[in-house]
């Protein structure tokens, strides 16, 4: 008979199951082959060096032109390719001598692509690969971390203040995996585009926004940034406020209270009852009642179990159970400024 | 429909020995204590080897850089189109037109404009307008100084239209009358001008939000340190009709709930950005409005003391913010940023009184509630990029709401008819703490995993379950290999512990509010992605489950389950055609157990097990390019099945209720075709056939329930299509 040795505990499960996720990346990871990732430290490697062009875009645009399968001269129609704007990767100041940004304002495509000083060569020898430069989006040959890197040497300003630690850069998500910097509008940014952008990855939310209540998100009247900042926030699900409940309130501001009676789960966590983007149920809620205020309350006094199906139309049916069950009478649920609505009622 | 699926229902319910819950495992306390301290040393490490982009500018030499190949010669650019044309709607149906306004059958103007120019200094001016003719119109306006000034003006029209065939006896906006000649009676059977009397109800709000914020930046073009100031006002009205009940005793009644209510804010703030340190402080000031304090409604039934019931509506409140936020760059791969917010909200509408029963004799009532709360945040983030391969990230978050209330010993009347004994209202308020230490460590350039513990515990007052402590761990696997071929897999197991449970309600004690009760959660997670080549076809699949055990609870909630999974591919043989194909499934299903009696007596135990389950299926295609680059054709499909079952069951016997449904086919076809060389013709045909069945809403069967008089809603089924046809003119 085997024995357990005194002090030593056998894991819980939880535990037994990170143990087994670990064991089978570390498993797959030793099997996997290890083939460095040559554009990618290459890359690295040109950004230490420096090697940037003598010509700049002039360089560039010799071949990336509106004939390529990636148009790239409609960049001068976004602040990114105007001279004038300060900070911009075209800006003029630097070659006129004035009051320049700093770099790498004026380093033109190389900005953003890296130096491409061997990448311009109009002729190579044969057998010879171009010199990589980063590409972006589809066409990514770097990390997102460095991508990104590159984007936030300028952009790392008040609205990416929190996005180290987020989680969409926890992800490895890429600036550029949302935005489009060289089309003149960059889609995720304007209302009637910005929910298609998100729910290309987050196909969840677009199919909730489908169902029977649901904030109307599906022809973006509503959309993801008012109410999720993806740059990154304080709260858990990149709410725009510190909570997902002081999220609701900044719209729902008469349910901000304080009220004279109120309801626990209203204080604490909106999601107690509530879904956010769409339910089956009437009002976003994630069951319907009396079950879901079951969950809490006891029905002692009420006949208000949903007994069975006997007790709807044309049987005699129950008024706790039909129209809005609980909340017939509780019908100031989320709180009750009234002498008398201790029980929501008033 | 998907709704076939069986409830898995699990019968054992056995009392458990509630005494076992106690304060929070202290060796969990001290794992995460020593995870934290193990990833703060590694986050010390010396971050000479960091990793971190810092390109080389040494060699940079411009002055060669003509751009004589760049596009901007004129430096100046403008671009624009305006949108003219009708849309018929076929009929008229809440749900089509929910939260467009397109609820009406006929014709609907479609109005559209935008505007973009950028001059040769830099100035950008940008006017967006969309649905202009709706009551969901938009319009943004954006100019933008590059140098100094950026100013927003926004409005955003945001309707909801629930609902257009509810019917209500009762007249007025806020007084609301029974019509003359109303008999009263003791059931609903018997209220025989009930069905004569009904007057229809549109169950619809509109919001209109109006937002203007203006940013000012100081600093030289050259310097590196930048100052700006912003300030922003937001206003936002919102006026129509919400459905409520209201009742004496046992005996409801739908009423409608007038709505006006305006909500303004201001907010001002400055901020300070140097290369290493970012602070900015802001404030904000927000105040509600309602301009129904109340409703007063005449009662159709006999059983009440009084002829007239009135219940308080939302009260005014004011709440100021005040945020500051920092961040600072260590080195090159170690960024801190923390934030600290302290908001106060008061609340000091006058009461109304007890009741409208003038025979009863009550003590009097202070003015008003002199309610107030302050909440505290703040939050506390360290990534640290130590090497290459490893990357840390440790987060503290605290969340204190304060509730400085003052609690009143009332004797509120209930049903307007007797006064049961003081009752004391209690000031809610909660302090919540977590701290979270991740991991990434990169075992190959494509292979990385992720490792990672968080503690959060939550501390109340006035409540059953005082406080709860939770440790979770989460382990996730991730490959993104050079050949397009992406793997993901994840777990996270959390335990929640509850203190010990405090009698303070006359609930059933057996019964655990399970938003405070002890719970085991389990989540994984796994999607897999593989883009072919040169193809510009890829492939994904993605899968979740999370399930939630309440161990502890002998009644109330006692499971939730969720599990999601889907797939998609997408296609783009050629930049110019783009289609999308994806479905995925979503089922969430939960068993609670009642008892209508005090303590556990085995007969009377019941369980209910719900099913909410969803498929969702869809496909898009744009192809542009066609009849010789003149048309552009857009096409969605998609369709959404979706139930909700539920089932009880009593002493071995189930009872299944009717399934409730949402069921949505819709296609919409969006053509653009170019009819002069700055004119397009836009037609849209979009058609939704959606069926929906809910045993809830009493429909034409007024007196169905004897004390309940229902609004008479039915559930929505339609088949129902827009056509509409626009001339686009470019500028």
């Amino acid at each position: 008979m085997r024995r357990r040795k005194r002090g030593v505990k056998s894991p819980r499960p939880e535990e037994a199951i990170i143990l087994v996720v670990i064991g089978v990346a570390s498993a797959i990871a030793l099997a996997w082959p290890l083939a460095a990732d040559d554009a990618h430290d290459r890359l690295v490697e040109k950004l230490h060096q420096g090697d940037y062009s003598r010509r700049g875009a002039d360089g560039c645009l010799g071949c990336h032109d509106e004939a390529e399968p990636f148009p790239t001269l409609s960049i001068f129609k976004t602040v990114h390719g105007h001279p004038a704007v300060p900070g911009s990767p075209f800006e003029t100041a630097h070659a006129l001598g004035g009051d320049a940004s700093p770099l790498p304002a004026g380093l033109q495509c190389e900005a953003c692509h890296g130096p491409s000083s061997e990448h311009d060569r109009r002729i190579l020898p044969v057998g010879v690969d171009r010199e990589p430069v980063v590409n972006f989006g589809v066409r990514a040959n770097a990390r997102a971390a460095l991508q990104n890197g590159l984007c936030l040497q300028c952009h790392a300003d008040y609205g990416r203040v929190r996005w180290g630690g987020s989680a969409h850069e926890q992800a490895d998500l890429a600036c550029a995996d949302c935005h489009r910097l060289h089309d003149a509008t960059d889609p995720v940014r304007h209302q009637a585009d910005q929910n298609r952008v998100c729910t290309t990855c987050h196909r969840d939310v677009a199919a909730d926004a489908l169902k029977l209540s649901a904030h109307p998100l599906r022809d973006s009247q509503l959309i993801c940034r008012d109410c999720h900042d993806p740059h990154g926030t304080d709260s858990e699900r990149l709410n725009v406020e510190p909570s997902a409940s002081a999220t609701c309130l900044a719209c729902h501001t008469e349910k901000r209270g304080p009220f004279l009676w109120e309801h626990p789960p209203v204080v604490e966590d909106c999601m107690t009852c509530h879904v956010p983007h769409g339910a089956n149920q009437p009002a976003l809620l994630v069951r319907r009642a009396p079950q879901l205020c079951q969950g809490c309350h006891s029905s002692v006094g009420h006949r208000s179990l949903a007994r069975d199906a006997d007790d709807l139309p044309p049987r005699p049916a129950s008024v706790f159970l039909l129209a809005k069950a609980c909340l017939n009478c509780h019908s100031e649920i989320h709180g009750s400024n009234h002498p008398s609505g201790n029980w929501f009622r008033r | 429909m998907t709704t076939t699926r069986s409830l898995r229902d699990r019968p054992e319910i056995s009392l458990r020995d509630i005494s076992r819950l106690g304060d929070a495992d202290p060796r969990g306390r001290r794992g995460v204590a020593s995870t934290v301290f193990a990833v703060l040393v590694m986050s010390a490490w010396p971050c000479a080897a960091a990793w971190g982009i810092e390109p080389n500018y040494a060699k940079v030499d411009l002055e060669r850089w003509h751009c004589r190949l760049c596009a901007f010669e004129t430096a100046s650019y403008r671009q624009g189109d305006w949108v003219v044309g009708a849309a018929h709607v076929a009929d008229a149906q809440p749900r089509f037109g929910r939260d467009s306004g397109l609820d009406r059958a006929g014709p609907h103007a479609e109005l559209g404009a935008r505007y973009r120019r950028m001059t040769a200094n830099g100035v950008a001016v940008e006017f967006v307008g969309t649905d202009l003719g709706l009551r969901s119109r938009a319009l943004r306006l954006h100019i933008r100084d590059p140098r100094r000034i950026d100013f927003r003006l926004e409005h955003r029209g945001l309707p909801r239209r629930v609902s257009r065939d509810g019917r209500v006896s009762h007249r007025g906006r806020t007084a609301l009358a029974l019509p003359t000649g109303w008999t009263a009676a003791f059931d609903s059977r018997d209220l025989t001008a009930l069905p004569a009397n009904r007057r229809s109800v549109i169950n619809a709000t509109q919001r209109d939000r109006t937002a203007a914020t203006v940013r000012y930046r100081a600093g030289t073009r050259a310097s590196t340190i930048r100052w700006r100031a912003e300030a922003g006002f937001v206003s936002e009205t919102r006026e129509g009709t919400e459905e409520t009940f209201a009742d004496f005793q046992y005996q409801a009644t739908a009423l409608p709930k007038p709505i006006d209510q305006r909500t303004e804010a201001f907010q001002a703030g400055i901020g300070f950005d140097h290369r290493r340190l970012l602070l900015t402080a802001t404030y904000r000031n927000a105040r509600f409005r309602n301009r129904h304090g109340f409703l007063e409604w005449d009662s159709p039934w006999l059983g009440p003391r009084v002829s007239q019931g009135r219940k308080a509506l939302a009260p005014d409140n004011d709440a100021d913010t005040l945020s500051l936020v920092g961040r600072a760059r260590l080195g090159t791969g170690t960024t801190v940023h923390a934030t600290l917010t302290r908001s106060e909200i008061t609340q000091n509408a006058a009461f109304l009184p007890y009741t409208t029963n003038g025979e009863l004799a009550l003590e009097a009532l202070p003015d008003n509630l002199a309610g107030r709360v302050t909440t505290f945040a703040g939050t506390f983030n360290l990534v640290s990029r130590v090497t290459e391969r490893l990357r840390v990230s440790i987060r503290h978050r605290d969340r204190d709401r304060a509730n400085h209330t003052p609690t009143l010993a009332l004797t509120p009347v209930v049903g307007d008819s007797y006064v049961p004994g003081t009752v004391t209202s209690r000031a809610y308020g909660f302090d919540t703490a977590k701290s979270e230490a991740r991991v990434h460590y990169r075992l190959t350039n494509a292979v990385k995993v992720e490792l990672g513990t968080d503690a959060r515990r939550i501390r109340r007052n006035a409540t059953e379950v005082r406080g709860n402590d939770q440790r979770r761990s989460w382990a996730a696997f991730s490959a993104n290999v050079p050949g397009g071929l992406q793997v993901r897999i994840g777990a996270t197991a959390a335990r929640r512990r509850a203190t010990d449970f405090v009698a303070v309600t006359n609930n059933n004690p057996l019964t655990r509010r399970f938003h405070q009760a002890a719970r085991q959660t389990q989540e994984w997670t796994a999607g897999l992605r593989y883009g072919v080549p040169d193809r510009g076809l890829s492939f994904g699949f993605e899968a979740n489950a999370r399930r939630a055990r309440y161990p502890e609870s002998t009644l109330g909630l006692r499971r939730n389950d969720d599990s999601a999974w889907g797939g998609d591919i997408a296609y783009a043989p050629d930049p110019r055609v783009t289609f999308v194909a994806y479905f995925s499934t979503e089922e969430a299903s939960s068993v609670t157990v009642g008892s209508p009696i005090v303590g556990m007596a085995p007969d009377a135990v019941w369980h209910y097990a719900t099913n909410d389950a969803v498929d969702t299926a869809g496909a898009s295609l744009v192809v542009r390019g066609l009849l010789r680059d003149r048309l552009e054709l857009e096409l969605d499909v998609v369709e959404s099945d979706g139930g909700a079952r539920y089932v009880t069951r009593h002493r071995g016997d189930a009872s299944h209720f009717p399934t409730l449904v949402s069921d949505l086919k819709s296609l919409d076809v969006r053509l653009r075709y170019r009819w002069r060389t700055r004119s397009y013709l836009l037609l849209r045909y979009r058609r939704d056939d959606y069926r929906a069945a809910d045993w809830a809403l009493l429909g034409g069967d007024l007196d169905a329930v004897r004390n309940l008089v229902p609004f008479g809603r039915t559930a929505p089924e339609y088949v129902n299509a827009l056509f509409s046809l626009s001339l686009q003119t470019a500028l």
